[in-house]
Order: structure tokens, then sequence, then C-alpha cells
């Protein structure tokens, strides 16, 4: 974590670098980011909004990466899970404590279903998970688009999105006037739950294992196949369910375009706390400053969105290459030990 | 680069300094100016569509009547509120929210910020604060109907659409009846993309159509439309129609005309209301009469389309403007729909 302070640090000095060459000044670039994410009820509570939408699918990644696998698919996960939540709940008309449960039940499991595709690829065939799940990624975005669009059209829709989900099916919120919900609860509740099952149960031990040294846990008995599913059908649930939140949460209907790239950013969330679930949550709250403040940087400082991209785009890199680095470091020291 | 940083702030300090003291010169631009501000749906600046044309208008009030402006654009759907509120917190004088997929957060918005005002492009929001603004799109497509019915060698044509949705249809019951109108022999085709990004899809259904015995497409179906234009250019003896932009320049002399759809001289004329401080409305309607739609002037086809065609587009749009013809905007309606006699 402290290494991660100077990262952050380092990210810092770059963005303000990126502002310069992007014609704008960073220190009004800075206050305007602050202004944006933390000056006031309502940017904090987007704020809070947008590290809800980053924990799903970042305890997502984490889960997965702990099982020694890189899920790049948690994109699409959550796109899934949001359409089975927005399809189910934009046609069902019934009291509040049968429908939310069971639309983000149904949310968890569009996204563990489509995480298990690359967990049956993988755990039957041996398949790369890195490029089964990114490419599903794309598959998943086109399919929801042709399913609201074609098939699963809904009356009273108007674009690539599904009909308003009826009151009822709201996610309660938190504060009044906001658009702060539980999810917030129960995305904070799952890090609890994971950190637990991590530290004490004996799947928790068989995942860390098959991550940690996969022939060694071979050799001591772990089907290897079985956890690669597990761990991807549940990683794929927490993103679907982080999508489900979303549509029951923050849009109230199901939209092609839910999501600024919450997948691809939560692998960054997950590096930067160290697939800590518990770091996570510090992390999720980190770039949910940098996803909000980027609106008011771009107003108000003149600083172009793509400059909150590039910097993600930049942590992604710089931790991956920590992680590599590092993972080459314990490997060479191995023999010595 | 810091001290680049700091030259630069220096100079823009000057340069806003300067700016303020020439305010105050008293000339007939200095007067209080307005502060604007639109927020874009997830298509972007860059769309060289309908983004493009609200910006194009944005900045025409920036050059012509010295208006502050601002852009926001939207990276998600869920984006779509936040940014609505963020300017409306910063009390612009009047915030555009272009696209009908912004139609539920603007009412919301709206309602939570009583002193703010908004506009919304192709949405209806029945709000006090709120400005409607919506265009008559049958009545362009409905002279490209016509027209494309006239060239017609093969006596069908076709539609091809973006999303199936009721804006669209506008379009298509339009282009229809402006066919029945001058010849209900001509049969007229209709598909739809799906997309409004899918180029590839957007040419294969052009080919289908082709293949189907159509000699002219009217492709009103944004990135999508361009695969088909794209397609049109390959072949002989075909014409295809374009949209919202003048695109008759994609493909000289084979785009017949272009079906404008002025978002910029509506978020213009909106603008000007609050320079001049006259009320804002609750619902402007664009068409004909206003250029708010309408054809583009032929200027790679005159030839091919011919003078009396274009002299019988005229009269049709004069019939429209005068109320004499009334273009349909859904399917039911182009069921019901009869040639007028003029």
């Amino acid at each position: 974590m402290i290494r991660g302070l100077w990262l952050g640090l380092g990210l810092v000095v770059i963005a303000a670098a990126a502002m310069l060459l992007a014609g704008a000044n960073p220190l009004l670039g800075f206050w305007a980011l602050f202004r944006g994410a933390l000056g006031g009820e309502r940017q904090i509570s987007e704020t809070l909004v947008q590290t809800t939408s980053l924990l799903f699918p970042s305890l997502a990644v984490a889960f997965a990466f702990r099982a020694g696998l890189f899920n790049i698919g948690a994109e699409g996960q959550l796109i899934i899970g949001g359409l089975a939540a927005g399809v189910i709940g934009a046609r069902l008309e019934t009291s509040g404590l049968v429908a939310i449960p069971l639309l983000l039940i149904a949310g968890a499991t569009g996204g563990a279903a489509w995480g298990s595709i690359a967990g049956v690829l993988r755990a039957r065939f041996g398949g790369n998970e890195v490029i089964a799940t990114l490419m599903l990624n794309i598959i998943a975005g086109l399919l929801a688009n042709y399913l609201v669009v074609g098939p699963l059209h809904s009356p009273g829709a108007t674009g690539a999105e599904t009909a308003e989900l009826p009151h009822s099916s709201w996610l309660p919120g938190l504060l009044p006037d906001t658009r702060l919900t539980i999810a917030l609860l129960i995305a904070l509740a799952l890090a609890f739950v994971l950190r637990w099952v991590f530290d004490r149960t004996v799947f928790g031990y068989e995942l860390r294992a098959a991550g940690d040294a996969p022939e060694a846990a071979r050799r001591a008995g772990i089907n290897l196949a079985k956890t690669a599913f597990l761990a991807m059908a549940l990683s794929g649930a927490m993103a679907g369910l982080g999508g489900a939140t979303i549509v029951t949460g923050v849009l109230h209907r199901f939209n092609v375009s839910l999501s600024p790239g919450y997948g691809f950013i939560a692998i960054a969330v997950a590096l930067v706390g160290d697939l800590d679930p518990l770091k996570i949550i510090l992390a999720s709250f980190a770039f949910g400053i940098l996803q909000s403040g980027a609106l008011t940087m771009q107003a108000f400082a003149h600083v172009p969105k793509d400059v909150v991209s590039f910097v993600e785009g930049l942590a992604i890199v710089a931790l991956a290459a920590r992680r590599f680095v590092a993972g080459r470091k314990q490997m060479t020291a191995l023999p010595q030990e | 680069m810091v001290w680049r940083g700091f030259w630069a702030t220096a100079a823009f300090a000057v340069l806003a300094i300067s700016l303020a003291a020439c305010g105050g010169g008293g000339t007939t631009q200095s007067k209080a100016s307005a502060r604007i501000a639109m927020v874009t749906d997830v298509g972007g600046l860059g769309d060289k569509s309908f983004n493009d044309s609200a910006y194009a208008g944005l900045k025409r009030a920036k050059a012509e009547l010295g208006a502050d402006i601002q852009v926001l654009e939207s990276k998600s759907a869920a984006d779509y509120q936040p940014n609505l509120s963020a300017l409306a917190d910063e009390n612009y004088d009047e915030i555009f929210a272009i696209g009908f997929l912004m139609n539920k957060d603007l009412a919301q918005v709206a309602g939570n910020h009583p002193s703010g005002h908004f506009a919304i492009i192709d949405a209806v929001v029945a709000q006090p604060n709120v400005t409607s603004v919506t265009f008559r799109e049958q009545d362009g497509s409905f002279l490209a109907g016509a027209l494309a019915a006239r060239v017609s060698k093969t006596k069908t044509i076709a539609f091809l659409g973006g999303l199936d949705i009721p804006l669209l249809r506008k379009f298509e019951a339009g282009f229809s009846a402006g066919a029945r109108q001058v010849d209900p022999s001509v049969k007229v085709l209709v598909k739809y993309v799906g997309s409004f990004e899918d180029v590839a899809s957007g040419k294969e259904l052009a080919q289908v159509l082709f293949g189907q015995g159509a000699d002219i497409i009217y492709a009103a179906a944004g990135k999508s439309g361009i695969g088909a234009i794209d397609e049109i250019r390959n072949r002989t003896n075909v014409y295809g129609i374009g949209v919202d932009a003048n695109q008759d320049g994609l493909a000289p002399g084979k785009i017949l005309t272009s079906v404008l759809k002025r978002v910029d001289n509506a978020v213009f004329a909106i603008v000007k209301d609050i320079l001049d401080k006259k009320t804002p409305k609750g619902h402007l309607e664009f068409g004909l009469k206003d250029n708010g739609v309408g054809l583009t002037d032929f200027q790679y086809t005159r030839g091919i389309i011919g003078p009396k065609t274009i002299a019988e587009v005229g009269k049709l749009r004069e019939a429209i403007i005068a109320g004499r013809i009334t273009p349909p905007q859904t399917r039911e309606e182009l069921a019901n729909f009869k040639p007028v006699k003029l």
C-alpha cells in the first residue's frame, strides 16, 4: 500500500504533465477534480455511486486473480448481468421485497453464466481465459444491443435500452434526492465476505493455492479444473451483480452503454488494492473520485475527459508491469531458498 | 514544463483581464452575455451528425452572439444525470440535452433545479422550465420520397433506418407517403439495420435492397448509413439520399439530395431568444417553413433529377407549409394516407 501511495504520487505528476500538454492548468484541474468529487452532498454521493459501480467488478477481477486467472471480461459479465436484470425487471410488476432480490440474483446468474463460458473453456480444454474473456466482452455488448433492440424489445423503450423498471423494483436509496442506494452496502458486505472466504475457508485456501502454486496444489489433491471453473463463474457473478445494481439502482433501465468501462478500470482498481478485498474498497473510492471528478475537470478546467482515461491506463500498465517483474524475481529466487 | 505552465497561466491571466477590460467598453456586442451549455449523448463530439450539429449551433452562437459555451461529453448512460446536474449547479442560463435518450434524466434534473432552464432535442419533456425541440422529419422525408419516386427507373425505392423506433418511423412514413403522393405504383422497401454504428451491416443491407430491385436508397441510419453510401458509390445507375447533415459530397453525383435536420439552427434560435430576453417556449417544432428541416440544393444532381421534378418538389414543399398536405408520422397514419390533389 505504501508503494501504492508512491505510485499514486507518480500518477499525479504524470496527470499534471498531461493536463499541461492538453493546454489546461493542472492546479485548476486538480481543484476542479476535488470540487467535482467531494465538493458537496451531491458530489460525494455521486462519487460513492461510482465507487459502488467499480467495487463489484474490481472484487470480481481480484477474486479470479487470486485463483491465478486473469479475468479481463468483467465488463462483459457486468453487461450481461445488467441485461438480465433489465429485461426481467422491465416486465416484472410485483412487490419490491420479491422483485429486488430476484433481479439481483438474475444479474448475478447472468454474469456467472457469461463468466462460466471462459471457465469451461479453461477447465475443460485449457483455453486461455485472457483471450476468451476479452472476446466475450465484445460479444456481450453486441448481443445485448441485438436483444434489446430486437427479440427482447420492451414496449415503450425508445433506443437501445429496455423500458423503465417499475418504481417498486428500484433499489432503496440511502440519501434522499441522490442516486446512492443500498448497492453500496451490498458491495461493502461482499468485500468483507470475500476477505473471510480467502482467510478462513477451505475453498478460499484452495483458490489461493491454485493461484499461487498450481503444481503444488494439484499434487496436494486440489482439483485445478474445478477451482478454475468456480473462480470464473463466481467472478462473473460478482460483476453481473454489479451490472444489476446499476440497472436497478442508477439507471432504472438497462441501456447498452450503461458502463463507461467499469470492467476494465476494475483491473487497475484490483491491482492498486493488492487483490485484497478490503484495500480494494479504498482503491475503488480513489478511482471513484477520479471518475466523478473527471466531469467537473472537463467542464470547468477544460481538461479533456481523455486525460483521466489516460492516467487510468497508465496505472494499469505500471501495476501490471510491477506484478510481472515481482513474479519473475520470485521465480528466479525460488531455487536458492 | 513547469515554466511552460507558468507562462501559459500568466498569458491566460493577461488574456482574461484584457477580455474583461474590453467587455467594459460598452460596444453593442458586449451586452450581458449568456452562458450556454450542452451535454452530448454517448455518441459524443465527432459523430458528423447529431452532436456535431448541435455543437455547430453553439459555436455559431459564440461567434455571432458572444455566448459563453460549454460542452460536456457523456461516457455512458449513467453520465447523463450527473452531467446535467453539474451544469445546473453552475447556473448556466440554458442547458441543452442532446438526444431523446436523456429525457428521463432531464425531467429529474429539471425538477430538482426549478430555477434553471433546459432544452432537449428530439423528445418532449413536459415541465415548465424545459424547452422541448422536435423536428418534422416526416416533412423533409416526404419531399425526398416524392423526388426518389420520380427519379427511379425500376419503380422501386428503399428506406434504410437505424433503429426501428418511433423517431425513425417518422422518416419512414414521410418517405413512403411522398412516393405515394407522386406515383402510387412505386414500391417502397423498408429495412432497419438495428444500429446507428454498424457500417458493415449498412453496406450489406444496401446490397440486399439493390438485389430486390431498388435503385434509390434513403439511408437514415447514422454511421450505418455511411456503409450504404459506400455501396452506392461502387455501383452504377443507383442513387442514395443522405440524412441530417449535407452528405451530398460524400459521393458527388450519386447522392440525389440529403434530408437536412438543422439541430444547429434550433440551438442557435433558442440561444438568440435568451439573449433577446424572450420568454422560453415549452415546445418548439421545426419544419420546412423555418428551415428546421429541408432538402439540399442538388449541387451535384440537378441534371439527373431534371427541372420538372425539382419544380414539383418545390410545389409539394409549399403545399406542406400551407397545410394542404400533412405527411404521416407513424405507420398507422401512413396506412390511411391518400395522395392529395393539388
